[in-house]
């Protein structure tokens, strides 16, 4: 049986769910028939799976609940939506991910603990860099090592370029390599991964914005 | 198939917009009514009609009435101050059969899901939180315990600052046989035991 964690899950017909699970083969979606089988997936939980012949839409033929669903509530589970919605909006079915399993268990751990915009900033690297989008903030564009007390420039789409030194929203060298080594124990360097997370993630997610970001932001303002 | 009525197939169509109703019952459906019992059909068509213009929703709770307030809006001797929000008109009537609460209701449509796109406006949180301005003792979150429930009632808490609001028990059922729950049910259950001695 292979292992994966549940995504989401919505009502399918009269008594079965159509499920989007991570798996190492990727986000993979299908069919659970029955309603007592389909009632218990709930999003972050851990399984086992047996998947029926392929098909236009695969079933699920057997399931095997690996524990409960980490247990998230309050503004956690928001940000666990937004983890869900990150893989569901942006990992192209049935390509492989080997890694992001591991980094998606970790990420719903630290959630659970409280330890949420770290945790976040990681999985959203790990997520660029399996969808090829994780070139490094640590040198410019043109592959000079930066120089920790210039600014810059970054760009969504490549590395960062020389900005004059008195720009606005430029951001200074030793942070930016700071960024790169995920190095989060200081909140100008987090939001500044933030942001330059959103921009990257914001390109590859076109005009539709994610409604889970939006959820959390009313909750919170 | 030849088709010997395109009304009839027209109608067989219609009938699987019945939850449950796939071709075949509709069809069984469709025959049932024009052969054996067109007096009741007809009925039914002009019921069916008639609710269809008529019936809307109480502008204060949402349930379905043909008021602008329902009954249970209106009714003096309710509790005005304890307000139960539920995800359905069903989940209404539930407790209303019950006979267990005797405060007045809001009836969200369906819980806020945002993998499916359902935003708070969608569901109705602003109407909620209008009717929770008006002045409440208590607010009693009666929702689904799934992701959906808890991010909707998350967001209604982070809306209502110094309301008091309270939420239904979660765990196993009543008759339910704990060797059949699932693990969520009976992490719940376990981590909301109670003091016995
Ligand atoms: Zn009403």
């Amino acid at each position: 049986m292979t292992p994966g964690w549940v995504l989401h899950r919505r009502p399918y017909r009269e008594s079965s769910a159509l499920v989007e699970v991570l798996t190492a083969d990727g986000r993979q979606r299908g069919v659970v028939r029955g309603q007592g089988k389909s009632s218990q997936l709930v999003a972050f939980m851990p399984l086992l799976i047996d998947w029926g012949p392929a098909r236009d839409l695969r079933s699920l033929t057997r399931i095997e609940p690996m524990g409960p669903s980490v247990s998230l509530s309050g503004n956690p589970l928001l940000c666990g939506l937004y983890v869900n919605e990150l893989c569901v909006r942006l990992l192209p079915q049935d390509e492989a991910c080997p890694g992001l399993m591991a980094d998606y268990g970790r990420t719903l751990g630290a959630l659970r603990d409280g330890e949420i915009e770290p945790a976040l900033r990681r999985f959203e690297r790990a997520l660029l860099a399996q969808l090829g989008f994780d070139f490094s903030v640590a040198a410019t564009a043109d592959g000079q090592p930066l120089e920790d007390d210039l600014r810059y420039w970054v760009h969504p789409e490549s590395g960062p370029r020389l900005a004059p030194q008195t720009a606005a929203g430029a951001a200074f060298g030793r942070d930016l390599k700071r960024v790169q080594a995920q190095a989060f124990d200081d909140a100008g360097v987090l939001k500044l991964a933030k942001r330059l997370n959103r921009q990257r993630l914001n390109a590859l997610l076109g005009d539709k914005p994610l409604q889970s970001r939006l959820l959390i932001q009313g909750a919170n303002s | 198939m030849k088709s010997f009525s395109p009304l009839f197939d027209e109608l067989q169509r219609a009938l699987q917009v019945l939850p449950g109703v796939g071709p075949r019952s509709a069809q069984r459906m469709a025959l049932n009514l024009i052969e054996r019992t067109p007096r009741e059909a007809k009925t039914l068509a002009s019921v069916l009609d008639q609710a269809l213009n008529e019936i809307g929703h109480c502008q204060r709770c949402y349930v379905l009435s043909e008021t602008d307030e329902c009954q249970i809006c209106t009714d003096a001797k309710r509790d005005h101050t304890r307000l139960m929000v539920v995800e359905s008109p069903g989940q209404l009537l539930a407790f209303e059969r019950a006979g267990l609460h005797d405060g007045q209701y809001f009836v969200l449509n369906g819980l806020i899901s945002p993998l499916d796109g359902v935003s708070p406006d969608e569901v109705r949180i602003p109407q909620l939180l209008g009717r929770v301005r008006e002045g409440v003792d208590e607010v009693i979150l009666a929702l689904t315990s799934s992701v959906e429930g808890e991010a909707t009632a998350h967001y209604i808490k982070s809306q209502c600052p110094g309301i008091t609001l309270t939420r239904l028990a979660r765990g196993i059922p009543m008759g339910g046989d704990i060797e059949a729950l699932d693990p969520n049910t009976l992490e719940l259950a376990l981590g909301a035991r109670e003091r016995w001695s």
